[in-house]
This record gives structure tokens, sequence and C-alpha cells, in this order.
């Protein structure tokens, strides 16, 4: 089977792309271990102790007793009963994924990162500055250590999903890479599931049909695959193919930002309530925006109900503004998205509220305004932001607030791509 | 015993109408035509409540009843109809038949008493305690359609910018009238001689009222017209045919400040050459931005782009430029908007300052004209 048909980068030794994947080698329980010495070469579990708790990471050494994040706590005290439970603490973890995206960013101008401890990095055509891929891998490796005191592995391939999969296999403190030529038989050989969208319930009816590894998958007649498993079927094949185009997107390049919440106990449309957990996401929004160096012109309202739909499933509703200008700007995003709320039916309590912004222009590729001031010394507002952005850098983003957001009252929210 | 009415001078009428009714109405009655006989004339209207129309076609007398029909598909009849006349016969209810050749219609119409009004001085309330503004603009159609040329392309697309959705209209000193439209990001400013007219403040024209004005004007003929301001609306007849529209509400920034005095560099460079350029270069252009750039050295213009897709592209035009060397960046499609607009093989002047300093374009070709364009940072 050939390599997929890419055009050859004459600068990248004959691959398409050179896709890195780097990944945080059990990243909470790390820092962890780094912050308490005293943790370090003990089954660390980082989790809720509770009967309903789960793992969210574990040191080596817990694993080594077969101890996995998203296990349930309780089943994680039996297999490791000396395992030693701490609670997360998430803003830690925020801050030294600061200075993890500041490594990366180092290796190559287009980092996508896919969580606190994850990144794509698009390593084609940096070799005049970083030599090959695997010199730039060991060198990332090398000043991760000495930046963090973690360690990093890294799986570089010519598509996403082979990346990810070897950075994977080759934990932990591993590097391993493979070049567009072994690719595809080195798909082949891989269980089936490794395949990015085979879950458990695709598994199972792939092994129905025969079909174990992915060379199995790739062998089927993409027909025979449409039929079984709909339009999901030549999706699969392709990837098993080693077929992959999805190039890795930069922060600026990327289509939307959201933050997003469940609460612990749902809310009232118009209670303060939730206008506070918009302005805490309108804000984290725009800082995340003017870091990135991005605007955006579209504000959009999620709100999930607090009603009922069976199956763990709840009504989502969302309203969306266009901005006459592109913005980035903390309060003009909270104010569109607390606008929205009016236009959702009363009734209903709320049990999910996230605020995303989409159409996003570059801020830096702006065209100057005939009717604004000089763009150097713009608005009250930009002079604000870039206080307000100077403070949260050094002291952290609980550090200030708006009056209203009070953040102690609102649950750590998820950042949505 | 129905109207019958001549093909071509029917389809003359409902071409005008067309770009007034709504293609995409939830209000059915303003896709339609008001169609009222009158003695030996038939009177047309469409309005889309902002913008009006009323034209005339003359026809042999029948029953003295209104209808109302969709516009769009009496258009399409009438332009695939064969033969020199079309009839039109009032059937019960609102059901109206159409004949042309051997061709037989049956159409659906709309009570003609819930066809809204005209936007006219009798339907446009001013805001209360807002001076009513009373004009006559008199002046040659090509020259007003020129006008309207200069500045309609500079209006904003974006309609939450409400106040720059149309064009300003203003007395300007020795006898002028001025139109300014801006987008926020450029601006094309005209003048042209209108003797004795003066009004007390600026109004804004929309710009679909100008498109349709613009085409009533290119009707044949270059007799004075008149357009009149009158409180809220504006309105404008030629022939038969009257378009009638509310002003914008709203204040017009003040444009004023924004032209600049003067620019430290005045370049002549020839319409022609300069546009041929920003065309060529902008093929590499951004495809979003379209952002090219100006480098001036000594003797040298150099517009250039580069992609990270594609590749880079430059063309040097001579021209006599003495100073420091520095760049500047456009948006290339607001340049060529203007070069468009400029009369060819003639000269422009580019007037640069710095590269955030607001670029202006001028032309020995037109004095009367100024075209004022931001810059961008690339």
């Amino acid at each position: 089977m050939a390599a997929p048909n890419h055009p050859r980068n004459p600068d990248s030794g004959g691959w398409p792309r050179v896709i890195a994947h780097a990944d945080m080698d059990a990243f909470y329980a790390s820092v962890e271990q780094l912050d308490n010495p005293s943790l370090r070469g003990l089954p660390v579990i980082v989790g809720g102790k509770s009967a309903r708790g789960v793992v969210t990471s574990a040191s080596y050494e817990a694993r080594k007793f077969g101890v996995r994040s998203a296990m349930p706590s309780v089943q994680a005290r039996k297999l490791c009963p000396q395992g030693i439970f701490v609670p997360g603490r998430m803003h830690r973890y925020a801050e030294i994924s600061r200075i993890v995206r500041h490594v990366f960013d180092q290796f190559s101008p287009v980092v996508e990162p896919l969580s606190l401890d994850e990144a794509f990095l698009d390593l084609t055509g940096t070799e005049r500055v970083h030599g090959s891929a695997i010199q730039a891998a060991r060198a990332l490796k090398l000043r991760m250590k000495q930046e963090t005191g973690l360690v990093v592995s890294v799986g570089i391939a010519p598509t996403r999903m082979a990346a990810k999969i070897l950075s994977d296999m080759s934990k932990p403190d591993g590097l391993l890479s493979i070049g567009p030529e072994y690719l595809v038989p080195f798909l082949h050989a891989l269980p089936v599931e490794r395949i990015w969208g085979v879950g458990r319930v695709t598994l199972a009816r792939l092994n129905e049909h025969g079909i174990h590894t992915v060379g199995d998958l790739a062998r089927r007649d993409i027909g025979e695959l449409r039929s079984a498993f709909g339009s999901m079927g030549p999706h699969l094949h392709t990837l098993a193919n080693g077929i992959d185009e999805r190039p890795v997107i930069g922060d600026w390049q990327r289509k939307s930002y959201g933050e997003e919440n469940t609460f612990a106990h749902d809310l009232e449309l118009k209670s303060d309530e939730l206008r506070r957990v918009l302005i805490a996401h309108g804000e984290a929004i725009a800082r995340r925006l003017r870091k990135d160096e991005v605007r955006a012109r579209t504000v959009s309202l999620k709100l999930k109900l607090a009603r009922p739909l069976g199956q763990g499933r709840y009504p989502i509703l969302s309203r969306s503004f266009t901005l006459e200008r592109a913005t980035n700007d903390g309060a003009e995003i909270t104010r569109v998205a607390i606008g929205l709320l009016d236009r959702v039916p009363a009734g209903d309590r709320i049990r999910l509220a996230g605020v995303h912004l989409h159409n996003l222009e570059r801020a830096d590729a702006a065209q100057a305004d005939l009717f604004d001031s000089r763009p150097d010394d713009q608005s009250k507002r930009t002079r604000l932001n870039r206080a307000l952005d100077a403070v949260t850098s050094r002291f952290g983003e609980s550090a200030l607030t708006r009056g209203l957001a009070r953040a102690d009252r609102i649950a750590p929210s998820r950042r949505i791509k | 015993m129905g109207l019958v009415i001549e093909r071509a001078s029917l389809q003359n009428a409902l071409g005008l109408v067309q770009g007034i009714v709504e293609r995409r109405t939830t209000v059915p009655i303003l896709g339609h035509v008001l169609i009222e006989p009158e003695g030996n004339s038939l009177k047309l209207s469409a309005t889309d409540l902002e913008v009006g129309i009323r034209t005339e076609v003359p026809c042999k007398a029948g029953k003295d009843k209104s209808i109302t029909l969709n516009a769009r598909k009496l258009f399409e009849i009438v332009r695939e109809a064969a033969g020199e006349e079309v009839k039109l016969d009032p059937l019960d209810g609102d059901w109206v038949e159409l004949k042309c050749g051997r061709a037989k219609f049956k159409m659906m119409g709309l009570d003609p008493r819930s066809f809204p009004a005209m936007p006219s001085a009798g339907t446009a309330e001013g805001a209360a305690g807002k001076k009513q503004l009373k004009a006559e603009l008199k002046i040659p159609a090509s020259v007003l359609a020129a006008m309207i040329d200069k500045t309609i392309f500079a209006v904003s697309p974006d309609e939450a910018r409400y106040n720059l959705s149309g064009v300003l209209l203003e007395s300007a000193p020795s006898n002028k009238v001025r139109m300014v439209a801006t987008d926020g990001h450029r601006l094309s400013m005209i003048e042209r001689d209108a003797e004795g007219f003066k009004i007390d403040a600026g109004v804004i024209i929309p710009r679909k009222g100008l498109q349709e004005l613009r085409k009533l004007l290119e009707q044949t003929g270059d007799e004075e017209t008149k357009l009149s301001i009158d409180g809220q609306l504006a309105y404008l007849k030629r022939g038969f045919t009257e378009v009638s529209m509310r002003l914008v509400e709203g204040e017009f920034p003040d444009y004023r400040g924004v032209l600049p005095k003067s620019s430290r560099h005045q370049i002549a460079v020839g319409r022609d050459d300069l546009l041929a350029a920003i065309k060529r270069v902008s093929i590499f252009s951004n495809e979003r931005y379209h952002g090219i750039k100006f480098s001036l050295s000594s003797g040298t213009l150099t517009v250039s782009s580069t992609s990270p897709e594609v590749g880079e592209a430059n063309e040097s035009l001579d021209v006599k430029f003495k100073g420091e060397d520095f760049a500047i960046g456009f948006n290339g499609n607001y340049l060529r908007d203007a070069l468009g607009v400029i009369p060819a093989e003639s000269e422009v002047e580019l007037g640069l300052t710095d590269d955030a300093s607001p670029g202006v374009i001028r032309t020995p070709a037109d004095s009367e004209f100024t075209y004022v364009v931001m810059p961008m940072r690339l």
C-alpha cells in the first residue's frame, strides 16, 4: 500500500508533513511529586477518594499495580491499597501547563494543544532550525526536563493519529518516530481499537464482522463498510490506510474559543449566579483571545436545561449574536452573552452554561479604522485589558475578577476548543 | 373585459420594480406589485417599506379594479411572453387571468387593500422635535448618476452599522452638493455644482434607495432631474416613474475630522498602470484581508503581496519619490474600488504620510473627488 499522496517536502526528508505529538507523562501525579518531594518514588493517585471518585492521574509507581486514569477510585484502592490519594489542584496544573506550552512553542510555530498536558506540534520545515524531527524531539524532552522538571513523551509521524499512537506506545519517557514508508505496515499490525473513533461499541461491532486489526479494516471493501457502519465506515477505512489529512491547527487558526461548566446545583435563568458564571466565562475567553492575538465577532450562549430527556440527556439551547466588529474584550463578550439570556424562553432551570466565540480574526492583521484614534494609543479598554493580562499572568487567573464574578462561587470550567 | 397592455412597456416597468420587491420576505404582500388601472394607464407600485417605486404604463381601458400579483413571477411571464400584448383579467376573489399569445396563466393575487402605503410625505412621521429638512437638488441625471457611482461602493455592507448604511448628502460651499460614503475603513467623497441647493444639515440616503435611483437615472435622456428631501423622505421623479425612500436615521460620523489636511508624500502615477499592477499582485494576497504592500524608494513604487500558501508577487512602477524609504499596507480591494471610479488614462495623486496614517487618492481628472483609505498592518 502506497503512502498517502502528499506533496513531498524537500526539507523534511521526503515526509509530506512531520507531526509530533508531545504528551506529559502522568502529568497531574508528576506535578504532585514535583511539588512534594516526599511523594517521589511512591504510588501517587490524583483523584477523589469518595465512593464516586474517579482517578484523574496515576504515577508510574501506581500504574504498576494496574491503576489507570478514569478508573473509579474504589477500584484503584483495591488494586493498590498502599496508593497515596491526593486531591487535584487544577490551578497548579494550569500554571505548569503554561510553562509546558511555552516549551512547545519554542519548537514549532504551529502548536495545537489538546489539553493541559498534550499538544500536536507541526515540525514540517523546522529542520533548519532544530535539525531532524528526532533531534528536535530530543531537544524538546531535555528542555522540558530543565524548565519544568517533568518528563514528556513524544511520537513523530506523518499523520496526527500515528503520532499520538506512538507517543502513547513510547511511555514512559519515550520517543518514537515512524517514516512514511513504514506508516501503513505499522498501522496494519495494530489492534483496530487504536483507530480514532473506535470506542467500545464500534469495536464490538467491528469484531462481529471479523475485524480485529487495523489491517483487517484496511483490507475490507469500502462499500461493505459503508453498508455495515454508515458514513463512519469509509472514514475508518481511510484512517486505517494511513490517510489522515487533518493538519495541526495553531491557535489563531482554530475556529472557536469557549468555556462552559455544569453547575453543582441547577440555576435560575434570571439569577445573579448565572450572570456571574457568564461574566467569568466571558473574561476567561477574552483573556485567551488576547493571549493568542485574535478577536472574534460571534458570541454564542449555550445552555443545557435541567429537564432530563432520559438516558442522561438534556435539552441544549444555543443563541448567537454577531457583533459589528470583532472583539477580545471581556466586558463586551459578557454583555452580549447576558443579553442573549433574554432570547431564551423562561421556565427551565439551567444545568450547564457555556459561552463560545466564533468568526475569529487575527488581531494583528486588523485593518486600521478611520474613526478610531491611532492604533497605538487605543481606547481605555485596551489599556485596561493589558493591565488585567499583566496581573493575571503574574498572579494567576484567580487574582483579579470582575466584582460580580466572585471566582470562588464558580466551579472550574472546561475549556472548549 | 380585461386590461390590454403593450408587452415591452410592461416588461420595462416591471424590471424597474424588481429591485425593490423583497426576495425572501416573510410578508407575502411585499413580494407583490400593486396594479391600479386609472383611465388609460396602469399604475404599478412596489415597496419594501423603506424604498418605494411607482410607475405608469399605458393600457387600453378595462375593469376599474385594482389587483396585486407576485412581482417576480409576473416579470418572468412578461419577459418570456410571445406576442406584442399582455391581457390581464381580474377574476373573482383575488385571482387574475393573464394571457399572452396562446399562453394562459391563472395567478393568485392578494387583497389590494392590504398593500402597504408607499413611503411618502404623509406616512413618514419625523421624530418629534427633529428639524424637518426640506430641500431640492436640481441636477442633470448623468451628474447625479456619476456621484452615486463614485460613492455607493464605499457604503458599509454591515447592516449593523446603521449610520454607515447610506450615503451622506449635504450642501457644500460655493453652490455645491457633496456626497460622502464610508464603511469605517475608507471614505469616498464627491462634490458637484448644484446652483441653488441648500440644506441645513446632511441627510443619509439608504443604499438600496440609491441603487433604485441609479437604475432610474440610467433610462435614456439626460435632462435635469430633481431630488427632493422632505422630512424623513427623499424622492425623485423621472418621466412616469417616482422612487421614494425613507432616509437613514442616525448620525453620520464626523468625516471631516479624518480627512488628512496634507500628506508628507505626493506620488503621481498613471491610474491604469497602478490599477493593473494592483490587480496582478492581488492574485497572491490573502483572500480575506486582501492585503498588499506599497514600498517606496527613490524613484520607485513597488506593489507586492505574499502568501504563506502560494508565494510572493511584486511589480514596480516608476514614480517621482524622494525621501526616506518606507512601506505601507492596504486592502487591495479598497484601492481597486477607488481607481475603478477614476477615469481611465488619467493620472492619480497618492498622498501618503507613514505606515499608520491614512492614504489619500485624488486625480487631476476630477478635482472634486477625494478618497481616503486607512492602512493595514501586514
